[in-house]
């Protein structure tokens, strides 16, 4: 049983062309130009019920218009899409009444009134009866720790706060699609790795299927099992996220800082080593040597004074991707 | 200045994407002015009227109100956000000034649509009432200086009032007062149609002199009345520049204070 | 049906707790908006008293009661659905996706997710405003009409103005002079227009359904005619709207006026 089926789907812009300078300016006065841009070329997918996705790329690669077209908001150019077995543009309030929606740059909560309101009127709009809005009202306070701001208008509430309360929002219909496009973005790393686990915990107990599109490298290695990267508007990679780990998450950096000055020439199992005074910036592939190992030898150079390990951002990532899909 | 002129060609370049925007501006402002025509047309003749005959009274709401929809900066509110939101303190680190940016900054549209719905203005006038009887061209030149200043006048005001934003919680009242002083004196209606009493007062203050003086030099040129407007607008646009100035040194003092 | 009310009386609730949180803020537009109204008074007294209290066939009394109907049928929509006005901003921001993800009328949630706050000084200038102008039994009812019958026609031409922006992908301009244009025809006397004018403000814009039609019903002109009329034309108005957004919205879910913000 398939959540999302998706065959050939394409999205084309026609977008108004806006020429630089004055003269181009008082000449569209009177002739706009346009252009076609295709936005999303001909993607196949598949997700299966209670699968936890990432559906990556860089900015502009039609991530935002695939979700798009995927919850009803935006209609295909052609290809065949169904979500929940529906098609998302002719039952698309059938279709609303299953899924689940977060865009972090977005709010769905009034932001002048209490999370608690919102909750209520939320509750009106997908027709949930009382007793049974009481009831999960309460839940989802427990379990995502809102009672402490639950009265609190939203307009006060910190970031970190405020996502708990969009992503508790958005499971008041119990959808069973889940699309959450950059929950994390802005978060500190507690709240991050809290919010995380309440996705998983609700994919757990309710086989919800998560399709997460996230710049944080940490959102895919920690919630999905399954990623799929695209550029231009078509799938690069399809792959797991085991996979994406051995293949295109080995590079760390590891950063020491000694207390005296210290200096060393590039050891052998480093991809990358440089050296400033007091301070040591390396670069290892996990698959030759553990981060354990490598700190290991960078411990016993000198007196430490402060580590840091740091995984590779996702555009280090993607650029892995393209290097090895090219060669 | 060169930055001052690139601000101000952007700001045009800007005015001119929105087709449909402008279409619909022409579309609105034709249709208050021949709303006015059929309200003047009416009472005209039902009684005569001294002041200015009906085709006067025409073109003079035409060219009032190319200046409230066109030439319009509407320069409160920006100020009032940039004031509000901290934005203000890191434009007065930048090499220029801040009231003479935005000045640039808002001209280019101004230029552009008092150019534009002055074109459509006269189509209309001609269209409604034709040319008026003893008409001098020549008369035009100080009618459109008044109406530089009067245009400059308006921004000052409006600039000066968004600046109040540093010391008070909200100049948008301020800002809605002054905007229908400014309509109901002079705009809507010339002000020699106010009681006797009121036009006393009104014609000694700054409002009258952004709509009001360069519409009456256009459609009636009088060499003294030139002289009495174009002094009363240089002396309101330097008294507003002066007050600009002394706003922002008072403002940029309270950012020091309180750091933002 | 029921559903529809008890979404529209939770919204309306909302709207009302947030002017609790903002009350510094709701007095200022309110009062500020009641002032603006009241300005014109003085331009129109200005003129009355030169033409010796007749402009177009109306007396102070009549254009005092078509200021009254046209700012309380204003006030009314515009605290009902709040974002009568923003449709346009709210299209081009791409901010109508949040109500497409809900399992609603998109119209009706969007109308009402906002109430404005300038819209009660409008509403209470109409009410101050009638009471001064010294209407009879017949004039208060016909009042009462104005504001809610005529309050759906000015909301449904708001709305069609506003709905523009479907196909042009930016009707800034059209959306801030909708408001002038539907509230500007209705402050006039109906007399000072010529025939074929008075006509288009059955269709065009339809002013005559806002004010003037009421005033008939206030001085007693075939006014049982005239309240058929009007109520048909609510509807009528009412229905054209919806089914104008609503066809607009089509071209939204295609995505072609997405372009503006590429």
């Amino acid at each position: 049983m398939y959540s999302v089926t998706a065959k050939n789907l394409t999205k084309t812009y026609r977008t108004r062309v806006k020429q630089p300078g004055l003269r181009a300016a008082f000449r569209a006065l009177v002739r706009p130009e346009y252009r076609e841009v295709q936005a999303v070329r001909g993607i196949d997918l598949q997700v299966e019920q209670g699968q936890r996705l990432a559906f990556i790329g860089p900015n502009g690669a039609g991530k935002s218009t695939t979700i798009k077209m995927m919850t009803g908001i935006l209609s295909p150019t052609s290809g065949a899409l169904s979500v929940l077995g529906l098609s998302p543009m002719e039952n698309r309030r059938e279709l609303s009444r299953h899924i689940g929606t977060v865009f972090g740059q977005k709010s769905q909560l009034w932001f002048h009134l209490p999370a608690a309101d919102s909750f209520k009127l939320l509750g009106a709009i997908y027709d949930i009866d009382s007793p049974t809005l009481e009831k999960r009202t309460a839940r989802l306070r427990d379990q995502f720790g809102l009672g402490d701001f639950f009265n609190t208008p939203v307009r006060r509430l910190s970031l970190g706060q405020r996502i708990r309360c969009e992503v508790a929002a958005s499971l008041i219909h119990e959808p069973e699609l889940l699309f959450l496009d950059e929950p994390t973005i802005g978060l500190d790393v507690v709240v991050k790795r809290e919010l995380r686990e309440r996705i998983l915990e609700m994919n757990r107990e309710k086989g919800v299927t998560v399709f997460l599109t996230s710049h944080d490298a940490g959102d895919i290695e920690n919630i999905c099992q399954r990623a799929v990267v695209i550029d231009g508007g078509g799938i690069v990679l399809d792959e797991s996220v085991e996979g994406l780990r051995t293949k295109h998450m080995t590079v760390k950096k590891l950063t020491v800082r000694y207390a005296g000055e210290y200096c060393a020439a590039t050891p052998a199992w480093a991809r990358r080593f440089s050296c400033a005074p007091g301070c040591v910036v390396c670069e290892i592939d996990t698959r030759r040597i553990g981060a354990e190992e490598a700190l290991g030898h960078l411990l016993s150079l000198g007196s430490v004074t402060d580590i840091s390990v740091e995984d590779p951002t996702m555009e280090q990532i993607i650029a892995s991707i393209f290097e090895k899909e090219r060669a | 200045m060169r930055k001052y002129w690139m601000t101000f060609r952007l700001g045009v370049t800007g005015a001119l994407h929105y087709r449909g925007n402008l279409v619909a501006g022409f579309a609105t402002y034709a249709m208050f002015i021949l709303v006015f025509f059929c309200l003047w047309r009416n009472m005209y003749a039902q009684s005569d009227m001294p002041e200015m005959t009906l085709t006067q009274m025409i073109w003079y709401l035409c060219i009032t109100e190319i200046i409230a929809f066109g030439a319009n900066p509407r320069a409160t509110g920006g100020v009032v956000q940039d004031v509000k939101n901290g934005n203000i303190a890191y434009q007065l680190l930048r090499p220029y000034n801040y009231v003479g940016y935005k000045y640039a900054e808002s001209m280019g549209p101004v230029a552009v649509n008092t150019l534009l719905f002055a074109a459509a203005g006269s189509i209309l006038g001609f269209c409604i009432v034709g040319p008026i009887t003893g008409f001098r061209p020549w008369t035009l030149l100080p009618g459109v200086l008044s109406m530089i200043l009067g245009t400059s006048l308006l921004f000052f005001i409006q600039m000066a009032i968004g600046l109040t934003a540093f010391f008070i919680e909200d100049p948008s009242g301020i800002g809605l007062v002054v905007g229908k002083a400014i309509s109901m004196l002079g705009t809507f209606l010339p002000i020699e149609f106010l009681p006797a009493g009121i036009r006393q007062v009104v014609q000694n203050l700054p409002f009258s002199y952004v709509t009001w003086a360069p519409a009456r030099l256009m459609v009636g040129f009088e060499g003294g009345l030139f002289f009495r407007c174009l002094c009363l607008q240089a002396g309101y646009l330097a008294a507003f520049i002066g007050l600009c100035a002394l706003l922002m040194r008072r403002g940029r003092r309270a950012i020091q204070a309180n750091g933002g | 049906m029921k559903h529809k009310l008890r979404l529209a009386g939770m919204y309306f609730r909302f709207n009302l707790a947030s002017i609790l949180e903002y009350r510094a803020s709701f007095f200022l537009s309110a009062a500020t908006m009641f002032f603006n109204n009241a300005t014109f008074l003085f331009f129109w007294g200005v003129l009355f008293d030169r033409m010796g209290g007749s402009i177009g066939g109306y007396d102070f009394r009549d254009l005092m009661f078509i200021w009254a109907a046209s700012s309380a049928a204003f006030g009314l929509s515009n605290i009902v659905f709040g974002n009568l006005t923003n449709i346009n901003e709210t299209v081009v921001r791409g901010e109508l996706d949040t109500y497409l993800l809900q399992p609603r009328n998109v119209l009706l949630s969007l109308l009402m997710s906002r109430m404005s706050f300038s819209a009660w000084g409008d509403l209470a200038y109409g009410v101050v405003l009638i009471c001064l102008s010294g209407q009879g039994f017949r004039g208060i009812l016909a009042f009462l009409l104005a504001m809610v019958t005529g309050g759906v026609v000015l909301s449904s031409t708001i709305c069609i103005l506003q709905s523009t922006v479907f196909f042009l992908g930016d009707a800034s301009f059209l959306a801030n002079m909708s408001t002038n244009l539907a509230v500007n025809f209705t402050t006039y006397p109906e007399g000072i227009f010529p025939k074929a004018v008075r006509f288009l403000l059955y269709w065009l814009i339809p002013a005559q359904f806002i004010v003037h039609v009421p005033l008939r019903i206030a001085r007693g002109i075939h006014a049982p005619v005239w309240v058929a009329a009007q109520l048909l034309a609510a509807a009528f108005f009412a229905g054209f709207a919806m089914w104008f957004f609503h066809r607009g919205l089509k071209k939204y879910e295609s995505g072609n006026m997405l372009v503006t913000r590429l």
